[in-house]
């Protein structure tokens, strides 16, 4: 999914942090099932993003054991993180509905 | 981003355990799939691709990132240089060689070349005056100076002084001082300001006139403690009383760069000059108009010139010149073309310098190529590979530095010590921050350009670190370094053996006389006590004799 936007990438992990915290495997599991199979996020993006985000203050890590008993980072989101997806939400409706319209036109 | 974050580093262990968590699971994944452990780790492999890249493109968003990377390239470069020790001692010697000699040298010429002079626009300042085989510095004579002073068209001001005499301060702790005897308006038309006092008034500048004098700013704080109420007091020269009307500036020299504690009018007898009689010796300096040239000074004083030849003696006219040259030239005499001669021969050791170092660093170059591959094929890009060059260049390079500080340092101060009385300003030649600075940026700049050279030289050249053609175009590189590097040293041996020979030759060139046990000695009498020429000689007379009967006495005793 290299031709994804970087902005698009940001705000697909937000949204998948929002339901639960997991670590960078689990978010890239997590978007594979749910969008079935049509975005595959590589490793080379993925984590980039997940600490561009962190330093960015929307996003926050910890340390812990995982299901199979190895350390993992584990990644939730942030009330910055949270206000910040809502406006991009919102960003990205209203984009997606102007781009629907123009396309739907003739 | 928060404050905290901004010097905040990625922790490369930290970064390397979770990507390594996500590789495992990717392994996990394949063998749930099916995979055999082995053909799912190749399979995950494959998938993951370049974890050092990976590693690199995540740290990267760090804003401290590339500290972390310089420490990283700091530490690999130096250990590098360690374990190559005889590389390492190679490249800093020729760097320090090459640096200490340039700054060295360059500290001695940029006071002759580039200092400004201490006057107001010193690049309108000549010396002004005639000149004859028998003096071949310009001078000028009063019978002639006065009416050249009034008619001259090429000055906004002319002037003159007599050099400078010894003199007693005769007082309570007296001293053996010089004193510059200078017209009354030198000090105006050279256009140096007084640190305390006024200057010398016209009918201060004439004989029998009250005896008035400026001390230097040395005197002042040595003699005086710099006693706000020295101006006015009056202090014993030669056993005449002088009022101190001021103290000059610390910056002040004369033109002839001779020292001086006192400077005092010259009190010459302007209308005696107008006379037919003895004439009064003296330097002349003028400020040039604005749009004048020395050269146009020199045709525009062509009818002072005729009267004045017309005042000498017939047989001497055809010898004497007239001369109008820059201050500067006429304080650093012919030292100008040696000074630039020796400032292309250090540019000259500092270009084989480079060349040296280049072809040691394109040598250690091919020894590393293995290793460039390695890192090359793990995923660190051109511009990491590159960066660790340039730190180990620029690594050595601040090594170079710093030992070439130091023996620029001990050069210099050799300089000095061994350098004759005839070069200008080398007692004032130290290492300042301007030299220093000169230093650091050929330094620096030879390390990025010669640092890149093993870069340039395979990427320009078309090898890429898997390419097996790089040993052809970098022995190319290394001949055409040589072949520089030889010629350059090849004129440099030449001239200076050329050199060498002429100084020997002028050694030993025949003077005409016996030097073998001669020695000369210099007795200063001071005018309080032998104020006339008669008594001066009677003195000179009694040495000769008892030296004589000394002599005699010893040659009986021998017997």
């Amino acid at each position: 999914m290299g031709d994804l936007l970087q902005g698009t990438l940001d705000l697909l992990i937000l949204k998948t942090l929002a339901v639960d915290c997991m670590h960078g495997w689990g978010i890239a599991q997590r978007i594979q099932q749910v969008s079935k199979d049509a975005l595959q996020v590589g490793q080379g993006s993925l984590y980039p993003a997940l600490h561009r985000l962190e330093l960015a203050g929307l996003i926050s890590s910890e340390w812990a054991a995982s299901d199979n008993n190895r350390r993992a980072k584990y990644y939730s989101i942030t009330a910055a993180g949270r206000k910040r997806l809502k406006s991009e939400l919102a960003d990205w409706k209203r984009t997606s509905q102007a781009i629907t319209l123009v396309l739907q036109e003739g | 981003m928060k404050f905290r974050h901004i010097f905040s580093q990625p922790k490369s262990a930290a970064l390397n355990e979770e990507l390594r968590f996500h590789f495992e699971q990717l392994v996990q994944q394949k063998m749930q799939a099916g995979a055999k452990e082995e053909e799912a780790r190749r399979q995950a492999r494959v998938e993951f691709g370049n974890m050092e890249k990976a590693i690199d493109d995540t740290a990267s968003q760090y804003p401290g990132w590339w500290l972390e990377v310089l420490q990283q390239d700091l530490r690999y470069g130096l250990r590098g240089l360690r374990r190559n020790l005889v590389f390492a001692t190679a490249a800093v010697i020729t760097l320090a060689l090459g640096i200490g000699a340039t700054t060295a040298v360059f500290s001695v010429i940029d006071r002759i070349l580039f200092r400004s002079l201490p006057y107001a626009h010193d690049d309108r300042l000549v010396s002004v005056g005639l000149v004859a085989p028998i003096m071949p510095q310009e001078f000028m004579l009063g019978n002639s100076y006065y009416m050249w002073k009034e008619s001259q068209t090429p000055f906004e001001a002319l002037t003159s002084w007599s050099g400078v005499n010894r003199c007693d301060l005769s007082e309570a702790n007296p001293a053996h001082l010089a004193c510059a005897n200078v017209e009354a308006d030198f000090l105006p038309a050279l256009g140096i300001g007084l640190a305390r006092g006024r200057n010398f008034l016209s009918e201060e500048d004439v004989p029998n006139a009250p005896r008035v004098a400026l001390i230097s700013y040395g005197l002042w704080k040595d003699r005086f403690g710099k006693a706000e109420d020295v101006l006015g007091k009056t202090i014993s020269i030669d056993g005449e009383a002088n009022r101190i009307i001021g103290v000059l500036p610390p910056t002040f020299e004369l033109p002839s760069l001779e020292h001086a504690d006192i400077v005092v009018p010259q009190r010459v007898d302007q209308p005696a000059q107008r006379r037919p009689g003895i004439a009064h010796l003296m330097s002349a300096i003028g400020r040039l108009k604005p749009s004048v040239t020395a050269a146009q000074a020199v045709s525009m004083l062509q009818p002072q010139f005729e009267q004045a030849l017309s005042l000498a003696p017939p047989r001497f006219r055809a010898e004497v010149k007239l001369r109008v040259r820059s201050l500067r030239d006429f304080q650093v005499h012919d030292a100008r073309l040696t000074a630039w001669t020796l400032l292309g021969a250090v540019f000259a050791v500092l270009l084989i310098t480079g060349a040296n170092v280049s072809g040691l660093l394109l040598a250690r170059a091919a020894e590393r190529d293995l290793e460039f591959a390695i890192r090359k094929s793990l995923g660190a890009s051109r511009w990491r590979l590159l960066s660790q060059m340039l730190t180990e260049a620029l690594l050595l390079s601040v090594l170079g530095i710093l030992a070439g500080w130091l023996l620029s340092e001990a050069l210099l101060r050799l300089f000095v010590r061994m350098a004759p009385q005839s070069i200008p300003y080398i007692d004032q030649a130290h290492l300042d921050a301007r030299v220093l600075g000169f230093a650091v940026g050929i330094a620096l700049l030879s390390g990025l350009v010669f640092g890149s050279a093993p870069f340039w030289s395979r990427d320009l050249l078309g090898n890429r670190v898997f390419g097996n053609a790089t040993g052809a175009s970098r022995a190319r590189a290394r001949q055409v370094l040589l072949v520089a590097q030889l010629s350059v040293t090849l004129i440099l041996l030449t001239a200076a053996g050329l050199l060498l020979r002429t100084a020997r030759n002028l050694q030993n060139q025949a003077l005409g006389i016996r030097t073998g046990q001669v020695v000369t000695a210099t007795v200063h009498l001071n005018r309080q006590q032998y104020p006339r020429a008669l008594a001066r000689m009677q003195f000179v007379a009694r040495v000769e004799e008892k030296a004589e009967a000394d002599s005699r006495r010893q040659q009986c005793g021998r017997r």
